[in-house]
């Protein structure tokens, strides 16, 4: 269990909502991390945020059919090593994924 | 004109660092839609000389409820092309109107349920304007023959939109205007010579007046519109949201002569899979059952327009041609 520092991006559209972004459970307050063009982001220290082995991701958007979302995340300056997570709107007006991936390999 | 005036409208609005995420999935050839989206548009219709400025304040996607407020202000010049910005100014002419209202997304909680929401709202608007009515008096003084009309109108709607999953959203409105029937009389280009002789001299002032002839008639209209756009994939990153529309309106009261109209239109936009609008064509069918025997080959009453968004940064400026 590790306290890391971490990075990430969400870039949508404006057909999409972000209903929750969670990291290893623990759900992001993404309001505080808004930028002007309403995509989120943020770097460093996520308060209570502490990883156990691979790195577990929730994503759950709402929005229209065919449009797309992406989700860039690194940890201790490294990507995962899917980067960046990508998903689409469905027929249902949702799009989620809760899965975990394993962490950005340490150097030599 | 007036193409500097334009150019400097667009460089205003850009220079003064409003930002303009344009939205409009769909709309009628009036530049109209029931349905609400989050954003502001602007929309220059040169075939009409109108401008529409619309802003919306919509809980987003991610939200399970909340209020939605905005404005629409729309200026339209009914003496024709050329003068929408006369003297630098935006003529008097067009509406306002202010938007409230609620949305709630439906079964948000339920895993695998479809995602849809609601929202209802009231729109409230003041319509207002004036033109040149071409009288046909015996009057000697053939500009007399022109009478300079306002009018001016208020308007009550109330709407609501339904989402169906990602593919469907439904828009209705019922509503109440002061409206008149100036879009039906004849429009007319005159030009006015006055002519002034001061012994072997002659000065000659030519004036272009654009005028309506007709009956101009006041009343009260019950109007009801409705929109259905769908939401389809084409191909691996584009989105294609194919819509239709009804419009009807029907006049109240019987100190008129104005008939029911049904208007009808279908269209289709192109997105990108990222939100990019890429363009879109619609084809309106106004009075479908021909009332106001305008022309009785339905073809010739056909509206076609292309509506595209030209892009300065992250600003979006929505346009729309008429044939």
């Amino acid at each position: 269990m590790k306290q890391v520092n971490v990075y990430f991006k969400f870039t949508r559209n404006q057909f999409i909502g972000v209903k929750e972004l969670s990291f290893e459970g623990k759900e992001i307050p993404l309001e505080q991390y808004r930028s002007p063009n309403n995509d989120f982001s943020y770097e460093g220290d996520i308060k209570g945020l502490l990883v156990v082995g691979d790195f577990e991701v929730l994503v759950n958007c709402r929005g229209l059919l065919g449009f797309i979302w992406s989700l860039e995340v690194k940890i201790n300056g490294k990507p995962l090593t899917k980067n960046p997570i990508t998903g689409e709107i469905g027929a249902r007006g949702t799009s989620i994924i809760y899965k975990s991936y394993p962490l950005p390999r340490k150097e030599k | 004109m007036k193409k500097n005036s334009l150019l400097l409208l667009f460089m205003l609005l850009v220079g003064t660092g409003l930002v303009i995420q344009a939205q409009v999935v769909n709309q009628d050839a009036e530049g109209k839609s029931t349905i609400v989206f989050p954003g502001g548009v602007i929309d220059i219709e040169p075939g009409k000389t109108a401008l529409t400025f619309s802003f919306m304040n919509i809980p987003d996607f991610s939200k399970d409820k909340g209020f939605l407020w905005g404005i629409t202000a729309r200026a339209e010049n009914k003496s024709g092309i050329g003068k929408l910005f006369e003297s630098g100014k935006v003529v008097p002419g067009g509406f306002v109107s202010v938007t409230a209202g609620y949305s709630e997304t439906l079964d948000p909680n339920k895993e695998n349920a479809c995602y849809g929401r609601w929202m209802v709202y009231a729109r409230i608007g003041a319509s207002a304007g004036k033109f040149n009515l071409y009288t046909q008096t015996d009057s000697t003084n053939l500009k007399d023959q022109l009478k300079e009309i306002y009018y001016n109108g208020l308007s009550f709607q109330f709407g609501m939109n339904l989402q169906l999953g990602g593919v469907l959203l439904l828009g209705l409105t019922t509503g109440i205007q002061e409206a008149n029937n100036l879009g039906t009389l004849s429009k007319q280009e005159f030009i006015l010579t006055t002519t002034q002789t001061s012994e072997n001299q002659k000065l000659v002032k030519e004036e272009k007046i654009t005028a309506y002839s007709g009956d101009f008639q006041e009343f009260d209209r019950f109007d009801i519109d409705a929109d259905v756009v769908g939401f389809f994939k084409l191909g691996k990153s584009h989105v294609m949201t194919p819509y239709g529309y009804f419009r009807w309106r029907f006049p109240l009261g019987d100190e008129h002569t104005f008939p029911n109209l049904m208007n009808a239109g279908l269209g289709v936009n192109f997105f990108t899979n990222k939100g990019n609008h890429l363009g879109g064509l619609f084809l309106e069918l106004p009075d479908i059952t021909n009332e106001l025997k305008k022309d009785r080959e339905l073809l010739n009453r056909l509206t076609l327009g292309i509506t595209f968004k030209i892009s300065f940064s992250k600003s979006g400026l929505w346009t729309h041609w008429f044939k």
